[in-house]
């Protein structure tokens, strides 16, 4: 785990195929609890929605 | 056993719509039955990593999520519908009750039309048992012949390419990718795979196949000791039409995925879904409009 980073949820998208990772909501079923920040997500983790790996997100501009 | 949701086909489509309900606090039991044996996986890794770094395919949920949310899984064909006894017969001759039956059962690889000499010596990619047999043939192939230039058999020719096998690409069409990119981006997909090695024989149609080579309608001859067609793939409608639900290249459904019989709804690559403006409807995997429409599903 690498230290949280402070400060709002951030919101992150899948550049493949848009499926979006809400930090806050986490990806329970991919055992990510909510409030999992982007960097403590592991690098085998996959989107749940195409099976593209962390390092194919991108971060999304959060109005 | 006890009716309650029932989903034929556990790859993608039935294990997102199983999770999505349960999000939803739906309560009854939910049973996905698959002929495939393996954890579900991510079935778009075939043609990337698993061919290129010969890696297994991401699963879809950690292996714990299916009892943790309280859903049954059978490894069993479906070889019936009941439909009215709302009931299904496995392989075996076991019976399910179902109050709600959902088919997800997907597509096959299409494979070379059958009067097509040498069709049959044409591998084709969908499931895991298409890998291994795909896999065993590349460890000891030098020239592979790709038979379709479209999304799948271009990740394959460039997975075989980093191994450092020969490849050529045969499409028929006038330019590669032509149901999902445009031509200008085709071109570039074109220009990266050339780079790579990759030689195109695009326009061309396939006369034969043999163990040592390819011929083409206009008589070239391109040597190949693995050939993979990859040419699109069908519904796997056979159960459907047999419980005689309407089908027409796909199980027909409405919009909110119901099929011509009660109970019974269809889900992504083995549907046909009403498009505006398209007389036939629409085919295509990631359709399964349903978490917005869970009016027709019990939460008791």
């Amino acid at each position: 785990m690498t230290e949280s980073v402070a400060g709002a949820w951030r919101v992150w998208e899948c550049i493949l195929c848009g499926w979006v990772y809400d930090e806050a909501e986490g990806d329970p079923d991919g055992n990510l609890p909510p409030g999992t920040r982007w960097e403590d997500v592991p690098a085998d983790w996959l989107c749940p929605e195409c099976g593209a790996k962390k390092a194919d997100f991108d971060m999304r501009q959060v109005a | 056993m006890s009716a309650g949701l029932v989903i034929v086909g556990a790859s993608h489509a039935g294990i997102a719509l199983a999770a999505e309900l349960r999000a939803a606090d739906f309560r009854p039991a939910i049973t996905l039955i698959s002929d495939e044996t393996a954890e579900p996986y991510h079935r778009p890794h075939l043609s990337k990593e698993c061919l290129e770094a010969d890696v297994p395919p991401g699963l879809l949920k950690p292996a714990a999520f299916y009892a943790e949310k309280a859903m049954v899984r059978l490894g069993a064909g479906v070889v019936a519908i009941h439909s009215s006894r709302r009931r299904i017969e496995m392989t075996g001759g076991k019976m399910l009750d179902y109050e709600t039956l959902i088919l997800a059962t997907g597509a096959r690889a299409r494979t070379l039309p059958a009067g097509l000499p040498g069709a049959e010596l044409a591998l084709t990619l969908r499931n895991l048992d298409d890998l291994q047999r795909l896999r065993a043939r590349l460890a000891s192939a030098r020239r592979l012949v790709i038979i379709g230039g479209g999304l799948i058999g271009l990740e394959m020719a460039a997975a075989a390419r980093t191994k450092g096998i020969s490849v050529d690409v045969v499409e028929c069409a006038d330019r590669l990718m032509s149901r999902s990119l445009s031509p200008e981006l085709a071109a570039l997909v074109r220009e990266r795979h050339a780079a790579a090695g990759i030689t195109f024989h695009i326009g061309s149609k396939v006369r034969s196949v043999t163990e040592e080579r390819v011929e083409l309608e206009d008589g070239a001859v391109i040597l190949a000791d693995l050939v993979v067609a990859s040419v699109g793939n069908q519904p796997r409608s056979e159960l459907a039409e047999a419980a005689v639900l309407a089908c027409d290249d796909g199980i027909i459904v409405e919009f909110d995925c119901a099929t011509s019989l009660p109970g019974i709804f269809a889900i992504a690559d083995c549907a046909r879904w009403p498009e505006p403006g398209l007389a036939r409807g629409v085919r295509h995997e990631s359709i399964a409009p349903l978490s917005g429409r869970r009016s027709w599903l019990r939460s008791d």
